[in-house]
């Protein structure tokens, strides 16, 4: 088992197969080796923790993603697929979705990771600039001479 | 309120914004524009960020694809591109109205593109061969990180021959081994310059056009390290055969499919193959030459893992003689599709497979000739067998554990089914029986011998509430099953599919056995 603690000063112990689907931990067990000591997590607070480790209990059986993997998932053709459990998994207030992510990115689980960014795209697709500012509350800054001088710059995307 | 989407460091906004671009493959500048004009650290971060530009898919049609192609290239920097060039079909160069041009556009194109030629890693051009071959012209020089080529051309007289198409691409010496190059053509044929040798993969479509099997050799020639090889056809044109035939060494060639090309022996004769794992040809014609062909390939490939063999409908002679005496093991495969009867039971006669694990036969009209000896097939696990179920007799697979039996004019009632189970009794786990005629009795006598069975479909038979009843009361353990011939008590889930059974008499057997997943489709 392995014990983490939060930035709240909260503990969770865990199995070791569920806290190692962080690279992040991962890696913090192999170079401590065999040890009772707690693993501080500065970044990350108990309600999120509680919520990545679920994520990492769901797929703890899972294989863990090779460069290989990675690499081709980094790469421009990505799908925007995120399945069944994920999904569900990751119906969240928007405050959680971006500590889910922030939490994901710090403690190195690409999986996660990828499934909150592919549903904050999703939230993105089929809106304009406007309702995009409104979905997450981005003040317009442009001025509208701005505004019109890049639509003029990019004229040439527009109506195809 | 502070946004938290602004909390994110710009590498997760990258990966954000990579992901909303690639929500459609064609041109993603539209979807940069638009976030672009969401706020001012958005825009900034977009203009400045040259990974969100490398995917440019340039569409003619929109007659602004030059501004496009240079609005692009100046953010994308030093990163590597990927180009799409899509040419309208319906307009030559000549009708856009660019008389007052001095150059038509694919020269003007290829003069914006060429000089970030380096940097290109995949290239795909939807185009007429004059409008392609115009673009690649003005278009030579070196391309070492090019990894993907795709052209797509149209023809609109299906009699004529595919034009070639030079592709004047090539690698710097240094980086002659550099990633491997897989291709995909329609309707036209390349000729490699020295890239060909880097050529791993090629996709030809030639639904459009007859082949020229000459061109087709010669193109192969120039790809001697080829891995996989797809070739489609349209099975009422025609290939132009060799007079002179060449033999074609493909020393690394593993997949090899063949699609709809009636004689697939102009193409697949000239190969000299040895390390093939998956042979596919379907739609085609059988002759003599295809099983000679067949033969040839199937005593020098040890290496074979999977073979789909599946002529259409024509030239269904028997050729007794199409295959010599001898008999050919085959140590690899692994996974058998055959169909068209008249060819084979003289194939499987002569072919040993003690590695088969899953086989399917298809289009089976009727009962095997006379001299047909039974088949031992010791590691197949699955058979699926469409036509007539009387191969059964001829089959003998002790270890089988999944049974697909597909049957659409009843003839001979589930003896055959039978005549396996009751053999050496394999254990089967899965069957699906779609047989026309199959009676209530038919299947209870069948289901009383298959004790292991977990998973059962009957579809199209005459099945009853009869058998729902039968059905509907598990022993109470598995050998006490076996001694009161109780039925499939590990049964785990069964669909019926258009058969007799009532709204009763399904609610019953559901009620009787809630840990089984029962289904009725209508």
């Amino acid at each position: 088992m392995v014990n983490l603690v939060t930035s709240d000063n909260e503990s969770f112990t865990v199995e070791k197969a569920v806290a190692s689907r962080s690279v992040l931990i991962k890696n913090m067990l192999e170079d401590v080796g065999e040890s009772d000591q707690p693993i501080p997590l500065p970044n990350v607070t108990a309600s999120v923790l509680k919520k990545v480790l679920e994520y990492c209990d769901h797929h703890k059986n899972e294989p863990m993603p090779t460069s290989e993997d990675l690499a081709a998932e980094d790469t421009r053709k990505r799908t925007t697929d995120i399945g069944e459990w994920d999904q569900k998994f990751i119906q969240v207030d928007q405050e959680m979705l971006f500590e889910i992510i922030l939490a994901a990115n710090y403690l190195d689980i690409k999986p996660l990771l990828d499934v909150g960014c592919k549903t904050v795209a999703n939230m993105i697709k089929g809106k304009t600039p406007e309702e995009i500012r409104k979905l997450f509350n981005i003040v317009n800054d442009f001025t509208p001479e701005e505004e019109a001088q890049i639509k003029k710059e990019n004229e040439w995307a527009e109506d195809r | 309120m502070a946004s938290n989407i602004q909390r994110i460091p710009t590498e997760i906004l990258l990966q954000i914004f990579q992901i909303y671009k690639s929500q459609k493959c064609e041109d993603s500048t539209q979807h940069l524009f638009h976030l672009s004009l969401v706020c001012r650290p958005w825009r900034d971060f977009i203009q400045r960020c040259p990974a969100l530009w490398s995917d440019m898919w340039l569409d003619v049609s929109t007659g602004k694809v030059e501004q496009q192609a240079a609005y692009q290239l100046e953010r994308a920097g030093r990163t590597l591109l990927s180009l799409a060039i899509m040419f309208p079909w319906q307009h030559t160069v000549k009708e856009r109205g660019e008389q007052g041009s001095a150059e038509p556009l694919p020269v003007r194109l290829a003069n914006t593109l060429r000089n970030t030629m380096v940097r290109w890693e995949s290239f795909r051009m939807h185009a007429r061969p004059y409008e392609a071959q115009l673009f690649l012209d003005n278009c030579a020089g070196y391309t070492p990180n090019l990894s993907t080529i795709i052209i797509k051309s149209r023809y609109v007289d299906r009699n004529t021959f595919p034009p070639t198409l030079s592709i004047p691409f090539q690698r710097p010496v240094e980086a002659k081994r550099g990633p491997p190059i897989t291709t995909s053509f329609r309707s036209i044929l390349p000729v490699w310059s020295s890239l060909g040798t880097n050529v791993t993969e090629i996709q030809i479509d030639f639904t459009e056009v007859r082949l020229r099997a000459a061109q087709f050799v010669a193109l192969l020639l120039s790809c001697p390290n080829l891995v996989q090889l797809t070739v489609t056809g349209a099975y009422d044109l025609t290939i132009d055969n060799i007079s002179d035939p060449v033999l074609v060494p493909l020393p690394y060639l593993t997949d090899l499919r063949v699609s709809h090309i009636r004689e697939p022996e102009y193409l697949i004769g000239v190969l000299r193959l040895q390390a093939l794992q998956s042979l596919c040809i379907d739609e085609f014609e059988w002759s003599p030459a295809m099983g000679g062909i067949l033969q040839n390939i199937f005593q020098t490939c040890n290496s074979l893992e999977k073979a789909e063999i599946l002529p259409g409908d024509g030239g269904l002679e028997i050729y007794e003689d199409t295959f010599a005496q001898e008999r050919i093991v085959l140590p690899s495969l692994k996974d058998l599709s055959l169909s068209a009867e008249a060819t084979m039971y003289p194939l499987l006669q002569r072919l040993s497979l003690p590695q088969l694990i899953s086989a399917s036969f298809f289009d089976i009209d009727g009962p095997p000739p006379d001299s047909t000896r039974k088949i031992t097939l010791p590691s197949l696990l699955s058979l699926e067998l469409h036509g007539s179920t009387t191969f059964l007799h001829y089959v003998d697979a002790p270890n089988l554990v999944e049974l697909d039996l597909v049957e659409e004019t009843r003839s001979t009632g589930a003896d055959p089914l039978r005549s396996l189970i009751e053999g050496p009794r394999p254990s089967l786990r899965s069957l699906w029986l779609d047989i026309r005629g199959l009676t209530d009795r038919d299947i209870i006598r069948c289901l009383e011998l298959l004790p292991f069975l977990e998973e059962l479909e009957i579809c199209n038979c005459t099945v009853s509430d009869e058998t729902l009843r039968a059905l509907a009361k598990p022993p109470p353990s598995i050998w006490l099953a076996v001694i009161q011939k109780g039925l499939v008590p590990r049964l785990k889930s069964a669909t019926f599919v258009c058969t007799h059974i009532t709204d009763e008499g399904f609610a019953t057997l559901v009620a009787s056995r809630p840990a089984v997943d029962w289904k009725c489709i209508d």
